[in-house]
């Protein structure tokens, strides 16, 4: 099999998760600070009801913006997908997933590096592995166990694949630049332009610590009004705003995160509770009949 | 006896904690068997990066008890064509059992069926369930759910082997069901295939070519590597740790060399050791004159590279980190330490480096000029000692705090006795203290400072509300501390380097005495773990500790311990004891009071108050010289005399003047049993 594009990669594993009972979401509406801060993604980690997704997302790195962008690009084009009650070995379907994206892994090596992933503003707590595939990482899988300040029931299995990585290695290209995004059309050519924007916007010397809690404070703030409205998953998404407007101010992710995770993270606990509420009270209508009793039994409903 | 074998395999463990788990793994499963009166009386263990096996030897293996229900005689019970009568039919019906569960019995020559009832779990059940419960019932740090229902465990346990005696035991553990078989490496012979006995099992595994045993795991490693690092001209560099990491992490490894750009080694060696072990698990390879040389060593957890792919991933893995690095070590060589902690840097920031650097020099202050550290120098170290923290390279690598300060401070042209004071800071690991004295200097004041903080925050577990409770290592720095004092040319007192450290916080004034007790107290534990460690005992350590000339400079009390230590085999320091005892009991009441020489009325008090003023000299002269057989000489010649006075002198009776003077006397007798020792600490 000739070596994958990037946009092979992300149809191929697209398809194999579709017939594994994910469901393939949109695209999300604002490229991510993490795959799991997306609304689509965060709430189906909440509750009883199995909603397995796949979605190829736009991961930005803030903290990457002043290195080599051949290497370290802001923005990461992931395959990550979530799923409830996985019954197979995760990293089974893993090394099928990369199989299925022509990975001839009988010359590879395939490491498993356990890892623990938090993010205290989502209030994810997970178990789980980084996925090495000769010597790069190349993604990770990972068991959550809470979010917000749910424990949760199921726990539930999030994936994440970094496509450029992956399409690198199968191209044995040594620079990101060179690969193939599509036939005939090179990744630099594709975001290249895009890419040294990035850099620019989220380089750069720290601004003033009061320039950005002033930032914090007013998207934090807003996300309260909308909460008040109802409006939960647009909360969410001004959360979300006001930790990419942190980092632009200049603070890496895990700065801006450490600074502002109480306001943000109380934002993001709000709504997540308040989803849990809504779907309680209509009865969690998509988990399946056989097992709603019992969930709702064990969650106290 | 009965052989188990046991192989738990997970997804991938953490290398770090693989050893212990298997170890807690192995006692938990003989502590429950042995609870069910099945315990084995061998057992071994390995592990690998994805399994963990144990294997278990002597288990019993008779049945567990059992009752004999008698049948109908065998001519009742069956026909001409051997097949269960009506009678037999409602004999098997009331018991729930087949005709082959029967077997006959002869009673008084008549031939019977009779059914062995178990009077209770068979021995494998009983042996599945004490499993089971080793397994689940393991304490583990947060351990974690997956699948529908499964856990919580360390890790996810994706299947289990358990054989007994060759048959698969009857095991179902946090949902997981065991089986006969096992499997290879995951990609290479992942299909499961059945396993027969312990025999086999190992010819499986050296089949798929993994090797269950760490060590040798280990050793094929490293002989691997310096063949690779051999052919390059050199030698794999710190092995250490890095390579412990690596070989339990793995189970079918092999180690490939890679190469990067020799621009590359343009980049301090700390800064590319220290980035290619943790940040990409490679291990540096250096020539014979300790030079980098532009290659690594690589773990991989497969037999071969067929086709150079894993080289290539892990050349461009590692020669991406080496771009990443130089951008971020170029970036952080645009600001100076000195802004770092100035101009730069947060308040808090800013504030400590100056206090760092007033308490480092008060310290050199005290030590005097004939030490030969200057005050100006240890106090520019010390303030400069945090200005790594906020640069690129330690956030991604803090292991390597201070080293990195220390090298950007000698490329500043800082002198060479302040980037070395930097530089060793950040190198100290455990037990480690700094070579130089101002490095020894810094990391004191360092720790002073931190100690004062946690005990402005009530953090010190020798406050009470925190009830030993040691949350951030204030016992670990304590005895850093007291380590660091203990060199004669550092000769500062323990008590004294306290008040300093809070003296550099003048916000605390108000709070200093409570904040000084409770650090002087904490860093006594310090000096008695420290001492202890030394073999000496608790009372030999208290006798000196809680002397009233008291003191805390380190070396001097060790010495004091030592030479204590050297009398505690000699015959009269027993007498010496119990009268100290003595003394220390009369005296519990009474109140400090000065002797009376008019009023000294017997003979035996007139010749122990000469006989003291005698000694007095002498024995303190002694101590001061390490003369400890004078000492022991002076003390028993006084210890006479006390005797004297205790049988001949009724201390109690009298006139309460008398009274009086006679107690002021035991206590300028009971000072000399204190100073510079207190024997009586040694009765306890």
């Amino acid at each position: 099999m000739p070596p994958a594009t990037i946009q092979e990669l992300a149809s191929r594993g697209t398809d194999l998760l579709a017939a594994r009972d994910c469901t393939v979401l949109g695209p999300p509406r604002y490229d991510l600070v993490d795959p799991l801060f997306e609304s689509q993604a965060y709430f189906r980690l909440l509750g009883p009801e199995p909603w397995s997704s796949v979605q190829v997302q736009r991961v930005l790195r803030p903290q990457l913006a002043d290195l080599d962008s051949e290497h370290f690009p802001v923005a990461s084009l992931r395959l990550s997908a979530l799923f409830k009650e996985p019954d197979e070995p995760p990293q089974g379907l893993m090394l099928d997933l990369l199989r299925a994206m022509g990975f001839e892994l009988e010359q590879r090596d395939v490491r498993f590096a356990d890892q623990a992933r938090r993010n205290a503003v989502l209030g994810l707590q997970g178990v789980g592995w980084r996925l090495l595939i000769d010597g790069v990482d190349s993604g990770w899988l990972s068991y959550f166990q809470r979010a917000a300040s749910q424990v949760l029931e199921p726990v539930t299995l999030a994936l994440s694949l970094d496509l450029e990585r992956l399409a690198l290695l199968q191209q044995r290209s040594l620079s990101l630049y060179d690969v193939d995004w599509a036939p005939g059309l090179s990744y630099g050519e594709a975001r290249a332009a895009e890419e040294a924007e990035l850099s620019k916007l989220f380089g750069g010397p720290a601004r003033e610590d009061a320039e950005v809690e002033a930032h914090v404070d007013e998207v934090c703030r807003r996300a309260m009004e909308l909460l008040d409205d109802g409006l939960i998953l647009e909360a969410f998404v001004l959360a979300h705003e006001a930790v990419v407007g942190a980092c632009r101010r200049g603070a890496s992710l895990e700065e801006a995160a450490a600074a502002w995770q109480t306001r943000v993270g109380a934002v993001v606990d709000f709504c997540a509770r308040r989803w849990l509420e809504e779907r309680r009270r209509d009865g969690f209508p998509l988990s399946p009949d056989a097992s709603r009793s019992g969930v709702i039994r064990r969650l106290g409903v | 006896m009965s052989e188990l074998l046991l192989e738990l395999r997970t997804g991938g463990l953490p290398p770090s904690s693989l050893a212990g788990l298997t170890l807690r793994l192995k006692n938990s499963l003989i502590r429950s068997l042995r609870e069910s009166e099945v315990g084995p009386r061998q057992s071994s263990t390995s592990f690998t990066g994805r399994r963990v096996m144990i294997l278990l030897r002597g288990l019993p293996d008779q049945e567990r008890g059992s009752e004999v229900v008698l049948g109908p005689a065998v001519a009742d019970g069956l026909d001409e064509r051997g097949e269960a009568t009506p009678e037999l039919q409602a004999f098997l019906e009331a018991h729930g059992i087949g005709v082959e569960d029967l077997q006959t019995e002869t009673r008084e020559g008549e031939e019977f069926l009779v059914w062995y009832a178990p009077t209770g779990p068979g021995r494998e059940e009983t042996i599945a369930a004490a499993v089971a419960q080793g397994i689940a019932g393991l304490e583990l740090p947060e351990p974690m759910r997956w699948g529908r229902d499964r856990g919580p465990w360390f890790r996810p346990i994706e299947g289990i082997l358990a054989l007994l005696d060759g048959e698969t035991l009857p095991l179902e553990v946090l949902g997981v069901k065991a089986t006969n078989t096992t499997v290879g490496h995951p990609v290479l012979s992942p299909k499961a295939v059945p396993v027969r006995s312990v025999e086999h099992y190992g010819q499986l595994l050296a089949e798929f070519g993994i090797e269950p045993r760490f060590a040798d795991r280990r050793s094929a490693l490293l002989e691997r590597f310096e063949t690779l690092a051999r052919d390059e001209g050199g030698l794999p560099q710190g092995t250490g740790p890095l390579l412990d990491r690596l070989a339990a992490g793995c189970e079918c490894p092999t180690g490939i060399l890679g190469r990067f750009d020799s621009s590359f080694l343009t980049l301090p060696r700390e800064l590319l050791v220290t980035a290619l072990g943790e940040l990409r698990q490679v291990i540096a390879v250096r020539n014979s004159e300790g030079e980098l040389l532009p290659c690594f060593l690589a773990v991989i957890d497969r037999p071969d590279d067929p086709r150079g792919r894993i080289r290539f991933g892990f050349e461009w893995a590692v020669g991406g980190l080496l771009r990443g690095l130089r951008d971020l070590h170029d970036r952080d060589r645009l600001v100076p330490l000195a802004q770092r902690v100035g101009t730069d840097a947060a308040e808090e920031v800013t504030r400590r480096a100056a206090r760092l650097g007033r308490l480092a020099s008060s310290l050199a202050h005290d030590l005097g000029e004939s030490s030969g550290v200057s005050p100006d120098i240890v106090s520019e170290a010390a303030s400069l000692l945090d200005a790594d923290r906020s640069t690129h390279i330690v956030r991604a690598l803090p292991t390597l705090r201070g080293v990195y300060g220390g090298m950007l401070a000698r490329s500043e042209g800082y002198p060479d006795s302040v980037w070395q004071a930097i530089y060793e800071c950040g190198q100290v690991r455990g037990e480690t203290l700094p070579e130089s004295q101002p490095g020894r200097l810094v990391l004191l004041a360092e720790h002073l400072d931190t100690l004062v903080s946690l005990a402005e925050l009530d953090e010190l577990p020798s406050v009470p509300e925190r009830a030993g409770v040691d949350r951030y290592g204030a016992r670990a720095l304590s005895r850093r501390v007291v380590r660091a004092l203990s060199s004669d040319s550092l000769g500062l007192d323990l008590h004294r380097v306290v008040t300093r450290a809070i003296a550099a916080r003048p916000e605390l004034s108000g709070r200093a005495p409570e904040l000084a007790r409770s650090l002087c107290q904490l860093l006594d534990e310090g000096l008695l773990a420290v001492l202890g460690a030394d073999g000496y005992s608790e009372s030999t350590l208290r006798a000196i500790l809680d002397s009233p000339a008291g003191g805390r400079q380190v070396s001097t009390v060790r010495h004091r311990v030592s030479v204590l230590h050297s009398l505690r085999t000699a015959p009269e320091l027993e007498d010496l004891v119990k009268t100290a005892t003595r003394l220390v009991d009369l005296l519990l009441e009474s109140t400090e009071a000065s002797i009376d020489v008019r009023m000294l009325t017997e003979e035996a008090e007139k010749d122990l108050f000469v006989l003291l003023s005698r000694l007095k000299p002498g024995l303190e002269e002694a101590m001061s010289v390490d003369d400890a057989k004078r000492w022991l000489g002076l003390m028993c010649e006084l210890n006479d005399g006390v005797e004297r006075f205790f049988s001949e002198v009724l201390i109690r009776d009298g006139i309460d003047s008398l009274r009086e003077n006679r107690l002021a006397l035991i206590q300028a007798v009971h000072r000399a049993y204190s100073t510079p020792l207190r024997l009586a600490a040694l009765g306890a």
